[in-house]
């Protein structure tokens, strides 16, 4: 049960204005590994992940999730594929903000089944998971930006998904906070392939290994055990 | 309210209150349109074919060509005779409607439909009276009026006299809520003073009010009268109702008018709540397209777009209802009443629903084209 990517090229656009984002991408990440990429600004980080986590289909190559060939999937078929099987994390959190923390969660957890006391109580522990128990009720405008990004946390864990991506998780905290949420997704890493991506000064990027991501053309075998 | 489609839908439209309220007010004021408009319809609807509705007759027989029960022709009294020969038939009374013209104590003219019935039956007579009775008619020059004319009339109740077509009357019964279509009021009297108030001779009528025998089949009744009466036609009580309702309605151009206010009442809250929506839509793009990464299918992220409509419709709709509900009441003395049945309350909702569905196609649209990677950017 794996995340695979092989021969994977990305084209935007057409013709003379075609931008080539992924040219010829592989790599394997295996159930418990902590991977992180790193490169700089358009070297294709972002569509990397967006193509790894189904979010969008490359132009060439093949992408497979747990067994699962996606390349022939429709777009409602992948956002199936990712309600199972993906969590995600973002730079920004996009949070609903007129919705309070537990559930904010909570809507992760919808979309994955939990209904009724169910769903508060596993929003509530998740939410003590990444020790936000004391803020559940509070809305987005009422949290500091540690604290968006760790509900964010607590969405993307939201009934256990096998496949955990987080783009540019840190980036927008300060480094003490940026550093706590890096430990935070370490510690709650699911049982399936696990991969934040981050800047390369970050506090995570420096203590995780991270791999150099050329122009479209990441490291080939890019994982980390 | 547990985390889901119908929370997302109540906490956006809340989170953005003076947008929402704004969307509530513009909904209820469309709805105030929309009510009003199909209450005078109802209303009219109603006063079109109100004789008809009251006049406990199964049958009508009327000249060939007549469209509407307040403009009919001559019809031969001696039909009468051959009508009540038909088996099945328990009685056929003589029943006038005709215009004429009322002169005011003060001198002023006022057109009136003057309504003649058979004493001896009642069938045809005034209802809902509030003064005096119907017996009273069988003394000279006697006649009943409503309350909502009285002014009109330039009357103030019973004992008051008038000319109808330069031949005296007077009161001797107020009615209540008898209401025309043409604003000429209903004048009851006896069918043979309103021959003489129509100028019609003794020999003559305007309809016959057929009262089935008890387990008669009204078809073959029918059926027979046709036969029989030729070239007179026999309608069966709802469809003299909706003919004559459909004359004035159509013919006339006021359901027409009506029908087309309610249409742009209708595209006034279509703008509103498609502009609220739309804009609500678009501060939470991101939010949509985070929960579309997470696996949202494109059907939970229209189910709320279109419960965030049910909600301002039926805010709405409550808010726009209970306005119609109380104009209603003020207007209930008026000539020209708002009428509000049940019916028309469900076909307002419906209509309500319909709007709100219609403004969040917009929205819609923008929703169905979210892209997930925008997430990323």
């Amino acid at each position: 049960m794996s995340l695979r990517l092989k021969g994977v090229e990305l084209v935007y656009g057409s013709g003379e204005t075609a931008v080539r984002a992924l040219a010829g991408v592989s790599l394997l990440l295996r159930p418990g590994e902590l991977t992180l990429l790193v490169g700089p600004s358009g070297s294709g980080k972002s569509s990397l992940l967006m193509v790894a986590g189904c979010l969008l289909r490359p132009t060439a190559g093949e992408v497979e999730v747990l067994g699962e060939r996606v390349r022939r999937f429709e777009q409602e078929s992948l956002a199936a594929l990712r309600r199972r099987c993906f969590g995600f994390v973002f730079q920004h959190y996009h949070l609903f903000p007129a919705l309070s923390a537990w559930e904010n969660v909570g809507m992760a957890l919808w979309l994955r089944g939990f209904r009724g006391a169910r769903l508060r109580r596993e929003a509530l522990a998740l939410l003590d998971r990444v020790g936000l128990a004391g803020r559940a009720h509070h809305r987005p405008d009422q949290l500091s930006g540690g604290q968006k990004q760790r509900v964010a946390v607590a969405r993307a864990l939201a009934g256990d998904p096998p496949i955990l991506l987080a783009d540019e998780p840190t980036a927008a905290l300060d480094g003490a906070t940026g550093h706590g949420i890096a430990e935070l997704l370490r510690e709650h890493r699911p049982p399936g392939p696990h991969r934040p991506r981050g800047h390369p000064r970050s506090a995570h990027a420096r203590r995780g290994r991270p791999h150099p991501a050329p122009r479209g053309r990441p490291p080939r075998g890019a994982r980390m055990t | 309210m547990r985390p889901g489609i119908l929370l997302l839908a109540w906490r956006n439209l809340a989170a953005e209150r003076v947008r929402f309220l704004a969307t509530l007010a513009g909904v209820a004021f469309a709805v105030v349109l929309m009510g009003a408009q199909l209450g005078l319809l109802l209303s009219f609807a109603r006063a079109a074919s109100i004789l008809i509705d009251h006049a406990d007759a199964d049958l009508w027989v009327t000249q060939a060509g007549t469209r509407s029960v307040d403009i009919a022709a001559g019809l031969d009294l001696g039909r009468r005779h051959l009508a009540l020969a038909v088996p099945g038939v328990a009685a056929a009374d003589p029943y006038m409607v005709q215009f004429a013209f009322w002169r005011r104590p003060d001198g002023g003219n006022e057109s009136v439909i003057v309504t003649g019935f058979d004493l001896a039956s009642g069938r045809g007579g005034p209802w809902n009276l509030v003064a005096g009775e119907v017996t009273l008619l069988r003394q000279p020059d006697a006649v009943i009026v409503d309350r909502l004319f009285l002014d009109k009339l330039g009357v103030r109740g019973p004992g008051d006299w008038a000319e109808i077509n330069n031949r005296r009357a007077r009161i001797v019964g107020i009615t209540s809520g008898i209401r025309t279509f043409t604003q000429s009021p209903y004048v009851f009297t006896s069918h043979a003073r309103a021959q003489e108030y129509t100028l019609f001779s003794p020999e003559q009528t305007t309809y016959l009010l057929v009262k089935l025998a008890p387990g008669a089949d009204r078809e073959a009744v029918r059926a027979a009268l046709a036969a029989r009466l030729a070239p007179a036609a026999v309608w069966t009580r709802e469809e003299f109702a909706h003919q004559s309702q459909r004359y004035w309605l159509l013919t006339t151009g006021a359901g027409s008018a009506l029908l087309l206010a309610t249409l742009l009442g209708m595209v006034v809250g279509v703008v509103i709540v498609g502009q609220t929506l739309f804009a609500i839509t678009v501060d939470r793009l991101r939010e949509y397209a985070t929960w579309r990464a997470l696996g949202a299918s494109r059907g939970e992220l229209m189910a709320v777009i279109l419960a965030q409509a049910a909600i301002a419709a039926l805010g709405g709709y409550g808010l726009g209802s209970l306005i119609v509900l109380v104009l209603a009441w003020l207007q209930r003395e008026a000539t020209a009443a708002i009428a509000v049945s049940p019916a028309m309350l469900a076909v307002l909702f419906l209509l309500t629903l319909a709007m709100c569905f219609l403004g969040a196609l917009i929205a819609l649209r923008r929703m169905l084209r979210l892209d997930p990677c925008e997430v990323f950017r």
